[in-house]
């Protein structure tokens, strides 16, 4: 699904991944943990191409072709999706229109009759029941006025209706409670399947009681510096980062 | 010789030569006296310049560098069928046709207007005496000081008397085409309208300016509003004009107790747009609401002018105007809210905000508070931006082509002022109009 080779990147000059390696296999959740500053946030946005970034050598293969040619709405034709960190607003956007216009240009990228707005409606509704958002949400300004909270429900909701391959949660636990981080985490669960991968990105292990991943990777100055299983998670969690930037310093 | 003193001179001669063309209104003690006046004002000052501070930013210069000639009426021009091409789909409205300085009740539906709606030409009004008009014409707009005004008023041949009686509301809106039709091209025209909407009336006003001849023309409109107490007013005015044409409208409103004046002003076409809007508090407990947007590209030029007078107690008006700017175009927004001692209670909002989308454009901002009551509440604010890139990104990351997220964004920026438009097929028709003036642009 996705190969990413010795990838450095740099944002103006300044070297941020050091020599990233990371497989992920089809329907493969990974988790990629790391304190602040290790260039987590870069690696997402990386995969969803946004600009200002410097690929500097490396490569990152996305079912089987260089997802480095692919322009950002191209990516997420092809099925990458990016729930963001911080979901920026868009005042006088209606979400509804908003995302009946990125599904149906994925369709039609796809070849697929677009949708029209009655059937739009229905899927749509569907999707909020899903991650549990007010259907008023959907008549509003995209993410204007939303709590934390709702943001991040409008980003499943997004990824509900896009139906990505390849979807990269950016530190989709920061700032929920618990009680909307459950109900994020449920949503990201019901979207696990045998044909889309995930990588979860986050600082803390607590996401990760709620989505369990396959793999969890160690991300610090750049590389990846530790793999395993879940239970590297609950180490971390004991341990801190702290042991580990030693580790490598050493 | 320069352009401005050029133009003063080329005018000085219409107005000497252009009493033929409107005999009627010279007859009439009180238009004769009106057109003396306007003329003196004109002869005393001229054109203004510059070192206004009202036209600091606005390029007079390129109004100026042309001599246009009143358009000549002609009566066969146009069938109610062309003119029904330019109506607003689904929009029921009684219509009037201002056509070549003409008003054309041929062309207009004047037949629907419910009783106690008086619609007249304004001289034949002023003729025969009609209650108000007399009254007020030329009363409510300034022509002892201000050049366009003076125009206006002494060239004026035709015109528009609105006149609802007390506690009548209308039943639909009143829908006013201008146009000019002329093949030649350096036309003016020059429509001269009164509305006067006695205690307790009501109406709604949809005033288009357009051209369908010659696109290099000038309209120079005054209009004169007069809203009684408990009147309400809603006023649509779109700017429709000719890629070549100039427009300058000076619209006064003069408000009684508790009346409410609301504007929606919509420059959505024309080479030089220039509109002058004045809010004249009599009555206490009254309020006005101006809205509007503004849209240049290519070589545009488009100037909004706001003047809240707040002389008397209690009163409250609210601003709000947004700008797109894209090619080269140039925007001025001059906002001015006077507070006079006696006003206290004031309540006074302006906002202007603009979007700037090309790197040569321009906009010039300029919120004036002048304010001499100690009790008031007032406040104003400005902005200058650009697309967010977040924004942007976060579009495009959903599949969202950069052309079209382009176009989302800067419909979601205007859609607050759109939707005030309570009129659907208004809106509608706005909303269709902006779009499309955004989806041919080639920089997206």
């Amino acid at each position: 699904m996705l190969v990413i080779k010795d990838l450095h990147v740099s944002i103006e000059d300044k070297p941020i991944l050091k020599g990233l390696d990371l497989s992920v296999g089809k329907g493969e959740v990974h988790a990629i943990m790391g304190p602040n500053g290790s260039g987590k946030s870069t690696l997402s946005h990386v995969l969803a191409g946004r600009e200002g970034y410097d690929i500097t050598t490396g490569k990152i293969l996305y079912q089987e072709h260089d997802l480095t040619d692919m322009s950002i709405e191209e990516r997420a034709h092809q099925g990458i999706f990016l729930a963001m960190q911080y979901p920026v607003e868009l005042p006088g956007v209606n979400n509804m229109m908003f995302l009946r216009a990125a599904l149906n240009a994925k369709r039609k990228a796809c070849g697929e009759d677009e949708l029209n707005a009655v059937d739009f409606i229905k899927l749509a509704r569907q999707a909020a029941q899903q991650v549990e958002m007010d259907e008023k949400f959907l008549k509003r300004s995209v993410n204007q006025g939303f709590s934390g909270g709702e943001k991040k429900r409008n980003e499943i909701l997004q990824m509900a209706l896009l139906q990505p391959t390849l979807a990269i949660l950016d530190e989709t636990d920061s700032g929920l409670d618990i009680d909307a981080l459950k109900i994020v985490a449920n949503g990201v669960n019901a979207l696990r399947s045998p044909e889309r991968s995930m990588i979860v990105v986050t600082h803390y292990q607590r996401l990760l009681d709620y989505i369990e991943p396959d793999y969890v990777h160690v991300l610090a100055g750049g590389r990846i510096v530790r793999s395993g299983d879940k239970t590297l998670a609950k180490e971390l969690e004991q341990k801190g980062y702290g042991w580990i930037e030693k580790e490598i310093a050493a | 010789m320069n352009a401005v003193l050029k133009a003063t001179d080329w005018y000085q001669q219409l107005l000497q030569t252009s009493t033929a063309a409107s005999a009627a209104l010279e007859q009439l003690p009180l238009t004769r006296q009106a057109r003396d006046e306007a003329r003196e004002t004109f002869r005393r000052q001229g054109f203004p310049d510059r070192k206004q501070e009202a036209w600091r930013y606005s390029n007079i210069q390129s109004l100026l560098a042309h001599t246009f000639v009143p358009a000549q009426p002609d009566e066969n021009a146009q069938t109610v069928e062309d003119i029904r091409q330019y109506c607003i789909t689904g929009l029921d409205a009684h219509r009037l046709v201002f056509l070549d300085n003409r008003f054309r009740a041929d062309l207009s539906t004047l037949d629907g207007l419910p009783d106690g709606v008086v619609v007249q030409s304004l001289p034949h009004a002023l003729q025969t005496s009609a209650e108000q008009c007399e009254q007020w014409f030329g009363h409510v707009a300034d022509h002892k000081h201000n050049a366009f005004i003076a125009l206006n008023t002494a060239l004026m041949s035709d015109g528009l008397f609105i006149h609802v009686h007390g506690n009548v509301s209308l039943d639909k809106p009143i829908e006013i085409l201008y146009m000019v039709s002329s093949r030649d091209e350096l036309v003016t025209s020059i429509p001269r309208v009164l509305v006067v909407l006695a205690a307790g009336a009501k109406a709604t006003l949809i005033e288009r300016f357009g051209g369908i001849g010659h696109s290099f023309y000038f309209q120079n409109m005054v209009e004169e509003i007069v809203l009684g107490d408990n009147a309400t007013l809603d006023h649509y005015r779109l700017l429709e004009e000719r890629e070549n044409a100039f427009h300058l409208s000076n619209i006064t409103v003069r408000q009684e107790s508790n009346s409410h004046y609301r504007a929606m002003n919509l420059d959505l076409a024309g080479a030089w747009l220039r509109s002058n809007y004045q809010v004249d508090f009599q009555g206490c407990d009254a309020g006005c609401e101006l809205q509007g947007l503004y849209m240049v590209d290519g070589k545009q030029q488009t100037n909004v002018h706001t003047n809240i007078l707040h002389h008397v107690p209690s009163c409250s008006s609210r601003q709000n105007f947004k700008g797109l700017l894209l090619g080269k175009g140039r925007a001025v927004f001059d906002g001015r809210i006077l507070v006079a001692k006696q006003a206290q209670l004031t309540d006074a909002h302006l906002s202007n905000s603009n979007l700037m989308l090309s790197e040569e454009a321009e906009v010039d901002t300029k919120p004036q508070l002048e304010i001499y009551a100690d009790n008031v509440k007032c406040s104003h604010g400005t902005t200058v931006g650009q697309l967010d890139p977040e924004q942007l990104f976060y579009l495009r990351s959903r599949g969202i082509a950069e052309a079209d997220a382009y176009r989302m964004l800067c419909q979601g920026f205007v859609s607050e002022i759109l939707e005030a438009c309570t009129i659907e097929s208004v809106r509608q028709y706005a909303d269709a109009r902006i779009q499309r003036s955004l989806s041919v642009e080639k920089q997206f």
